[in-house]
């Protein structure tokens, strides 16, 4: 055998086919029908945007709202502080609010 | 409605991911014994292996249908020939185990006539035991190289090594290819 004929075999060998068997092909069409089947759909209700433009501003005023009006109760839950409010604190409070602020009246 | 057999291998795939089986049976059939052929070259005939090769190859098909563009560039064939040929080198890297050919792989053959069929089985039999005495590497890279028609840097890429060292693997690897096929015909030949 000289090199053309290798080479010629070579080029044979590239259309080469393996007869696949039943087992390995229920497995390949198996894994077809689970890929495309198991995938959640992609489609979106039209009215799933009213979920993110309502809830963002809202919780964003819900936050708020309960730093500022229920800052003891924040303060609770915060580290290294006894949950009460510092006298420069209640001040800055009552700045914002213009009213005289009471420790414990956050209601 | 469009006969199966007409349908390019992109379209089959976009008709498989929307949940089409049939249309993903046409695939597997077209596409699946050249690359089970081509991944057992690579394996060095360990059937096994390679059947779990293919299936991850179109495992990975089918994971990328939702993105794959109909009307791109690219052949699914050759993506899915790429991936198999990474995988089997992969596989190589992890374990060196090799068994031998299975029974029962022979190719199924289109040449017309008993006697042609016969005779190009026999020398793709003699070439596959001629290809497994070559050392892993020589083999992956005289098959992706001659068999295949990959270029020397893809295969660099693939087999994570330089040019050079490609082109070495793929020269000694053809010559000793041709030495023992040369030395096949003439025990046939006594």
């Amino acid at each position: 055998m000289n090199d053309d004929d290798l080479d010629r075999l070579l080029r044979a060998a590239r259309d080469d086919e393996a007869p696949l068997g039943d087992g390995l092909r229920a497995r390949l069409l198996d894994d077809a029908t689970r890929a495309t089947t198991a995938r959640p759909s992609a489609r979106r209700s039209p009215w799933s945007w009213i979920g993110g433009a309502l809830g963002v501003p809202t919780a964003a005023v819900l936050g708020l709202w309960l730093g500022l009006a229920q800052a003891d109760v924040v303060l609770s839950y915060v580290p290294l502080t006894d949950g009460t409010l510092a006298a420069t604190e209640t001040e800055l409070l009552d700045g914002v609010f213009g009213t005289v602020w009471m420790e414990g009246d956050t209601g | 409605m469009t006969d199966d057999a007409d349908q390019t291998d992109a379209a089959l795939l976009a008709r498989a991911r929307a949940g089409d089986g049939p249309a993903a049976a046409v695939l597997v059939d077209r596409l699946g014994p050249r690359l089970l052929a081509f991944v057992q070259r690579m394996t060095g005939g360990d059937r096994a292996l390679a059947e779990d090769i293919v299936q991850e190859a179109f495992l990975r098909l089918w994971g990328r249908a939702r993105e794959w563009e109909v009307d791109g560039a690219a052949q699914v064939s050759t993506w899915l020939g790429r991936v198999a040929a990474n995988l089997a080198i992969d596989a190589h890297r992890r374990n060196r185990r090799t068994t031998a050919l299975s029974d029962g792989w022979d190719a199924e053959d289109t040449t017309p006539g008993v006697e042609a069929r016969m005779i190009r089985a026999e020398r793709l039999s003699a070439l596959d035991a001629a290809l497994r005495a070559l050392s892993e590497r020589q083999r992956q890279a005289v098959v992706l190289r001659h068999i295949e028609g990959y270029s020397n840097p893809d295969i660099a890429a693939m087999m994570d090594c330089g040019v050079e060292a490609v082109e070495s693997l793929t020269a000694r690897g053809k010559r000793r290819l041709a030495a023992l096929m040369r030395g096949a015909e003439g025990e046939r030949h006594e």
